[in-house]
């Protein structure tokens, strides 16, 4: 049991003067958490604050345009401004506007005659919209003159329809409501940008341990110190355990902290504050279970390479790929399918999905045991290869 | 307090020990010596219980070391040719990691980190970090760890090894004071003949992995009045 205090005591000594690694480890991901939740607010939030710039140009000065105009008007998502149509292609090639419409002269008749046929809207598309900008501005253009011909046709039929009549039958309505998911559960907690970047950055902070694990690891094998340790009784088990157990503590220092990022420090600046869900207990589950997997890995790469410079490069390059295929830097959804089946290969993905699971959908430890079972595989091997490599070494230490 | 017995280790299709026999007496100075490839390394790591031999027999006291290699190890001190210290640990961090790793506490650790500086002279720089002590300094820490719980046995790895004059004298008065005064058997390997003919009573001469010459140090003197010559002339290229 002493050997065991004496290793902890001494991974305490040298990671208290190892500052970068503490910069990397608590700095950094607080770092990217704030700045990509608020950068990517927008593109989670439900309410109103995605906009899309469009422009809106009316040709004609009659009762179905300027109808048609103020109810496009009123569709959110869009930052609308009105102008002539010669102004459109020049403000799509300085970028100040994403999309337009065009109500040609003859608007009115065709509404009139119900001869959607003629062609009297116009509607351009810059070329760096996305898929989902276009369909989301052509469905609100074809969705609103559809609602100004319903209406013309209805009044055709009804000539006594009065305009308060006309604009109720114009008026949005609602008819469904809006829940989302928690597991079985409906509830109102929304999705947030908070939720994809605390679990992302924390996991990519937390592979990050491989720093201070290599300076010591990699100088204890260079120095002989190892050998020196062995000839001192300690063995192999003894070793990893302790340099195991400091960083497992830090590791959950890191997911306390950044978790009260999430919930404190981001709402400070504007963000959404973190909802971690109900089970409290799985997520210290998940959070145990990743640190075992990124403390072995970091061993095992520490046993193999022979300097602290290649473990730092080795080790950031491979976790920018984890990261970068594992939904860590950009959110899987966004991904393309072949994309999001790739992520399976990123340890961090499933760490990743592990989370998300419990934060959005309150699931149980039942419901992610694949994706921790995967974990604590890959930190098995990562282990068992550490400890074979260093076995093999101290043969071949003095 | 040290045998070995017809000890055998073959790497691959080399034979780098060849049935190496001797024994140390119990608080001796015994140097080891030979040339690069002689089998020093690996005999040196099957005497620390590192490398298992292929056959042969290590007694150390009447333990057999590889069948009770932590009784065997607990009697061993080893001071290996690296520095194996914790550059960014001050030297009083670094005793008391080891000196914690050896088993002591409380007032005995504190007691045995004082002996070993005291006798390491590195009272001065003890709460300084490692890496700013000078290659001497740290070979003498090295030393000191070596010496943490007074083991009745001390293996050293050329602990001379880039060392300054004065840092040379402290390591070398420091390990025949240890024999004399607390009866410590040391064996010492080292290329600095003078060194070796000045602290050594015994002395073992390794080459090609088989023991050319095992005897007293005045022996080998009143046989060969130039040793470095004796050496040089007999040691195999």
């Amino acid at each position: 049991m002493r050997k065991y205090t004496a290793g902890i005591l001494k991974e305490f000594w040298l990671l208290k003067r190892d500052i970068h690694a503490l910069m990397v480890l608590f700095v950094m991901p607080s770092l990217f958490i704030l700045i990509m939740s608020l950068a990517m607010r927008d593109a989670f939030s439900q309410n109103s604050q995605v906009h899309f710039k469009a422009m809106v140009v009316c040709e004609e000065n009659t009762t179905a345009s300027r109808d048609f105009v103020a109810h496009l008007k009123a569709i959110k998502g869009f930052e609308w401004s009105e102008g002539k149509a010669t102004q459109v292609p020049v403000q799509m090639m300085e970028r100040d506007i994403l999309v337009g419409v065009i109500v040609r002269t003859g608007f009115d008749e065709a509404i009139h005659k119900n001869t959607p046929q003629n062609r009297k809207l116009t509607v351009l598309i810059a070329p760096e919209a996305t898929p989902v900008a276009k369909i989301l501005f052509e469905t609100a253009v074809a969705g609103t003159a559809a609602k100004i011909n319903m209406v013309n046709q209805m009044s055709s039929l009804n000539p006594w329809m009065t305009r308060e009549e006309k604009e109720e039958a114009l008026a949005d309505k609602v008819w469904f409501e809006e829940h989302f998911l928690q597991g079985k559960d409906m509830t109102d907690i929304r999705p947030t940008s908070v939720q994809q970047s605390v679990p992302a950055w924390l996991i990519f902070s937390m592979f990050f341990i491989i720093i201070p694990i290599s300076n010591t690891f990699v100088n204890e094998r260079r120095l002989g110190t190892l050998a020196r340790l062995a000839v001192m009784n300690v063995s192999i088990e003894n070793l990893l355990i302790s340099k195991m157990i400091p960083y497992f503590v830090i590791n959950q220092i890191q997911f306390v902290a950044m978790l009260m990022v999430g919930m404190f420090i981001v709402p400070l600046f504007g963000g959404d504050a973190l909802s971690v869900g109900d089970n409290v207990g799985a997520l210290l589950v998940v959070s145990s279970v990743l640190s075992f997997a990124s403390i072995s890995y970091a061993l095992a790469l520490a046993s193999f390479v022979r300097t602290t410079d290649q473990a730092v490069t080795i080790g950031g390059v491979l976790n920018i790929i984890f990261a970068a295929i594992g939904g860590i830097m950009i959110p899987l959804f966004v991904m393309p399918p072949f994309m999001q089946q790739l992520a399976v290969l990123s340890p961090m993905s499933w760490g990743l999905e592990s989370f998300l699971a419990l934060f959005l959908h309150n699931s149980a430890l039942s419901d992610i045991w694949l994706s921790l079972g995967a974990l604590v595989l890959f930190g098995s091997l990562c282990l068992g290869l550490a400890a074979w490599k260093l076995n093999r070494e101290l043969k071949e230490a003095l | 307090m040290i045998t070995v017995v017809s000890v055998t280790k073959i790497f691959g299709e080399k034979r780098v020990l060849n049935n190496v026999s001797f024994s140390i007496p119990r608080g001796s100075i015994t140097g080891l010596l030979g040339r690069n490839g002689a089998g020093k390394t690996t005999l040196m790591g099957i005497l620390c219980g590192l490398i298992r031999a292929d056959s042969g027999l290590v007694l150390v006291g009447e333990v057999k070391l590889f069948e009770n290699m932590t009784k065997a190890r607990s009697m061993i001190g080893y001071v290996p040719q690296k520095t194996s210290l914790y550059l960014e640990m001050t030297g009083r961090e670094n005793l008391t990691y080891f000196g914690l790793i050896l088993g002591l506490s409380g007032k005995k650790l504190m007691q045995a980190v004082t002996e070993a500086v005291k006798a390491t002279s590195l009272e001065e720089v003890l709460d300084k970090r490692v890496s700013h002590y000078s290659g001497g300094m740290q070979k003498r820490l090295n030393l000191a760890i070596g010496l943490l719980g007074n083991p009745p046995i001390l293996y050293l790895d050329e602990p001379t090894v880039g060392v300054d004059s004065e840092s040379r004298e402290i390591i070398l008065e420091t390990l025949v004071k240890r024999s004399k005064e607390h009866g410590t058997t040391i064996l010492y390997v080292s290329h600095y003949l003078q060194e070796v003919e000045k602290m050594c009573d015994r002395l073992i001469v390794l080459d090609k992995g088989s023991v050319v010459a095992s005897d007293t140090t005045i022996n080998l003197l009143r046989e060969v009045e130039n040793l470095e010559q004796y050496l040089e002339e007999n040691l195999q290229k």
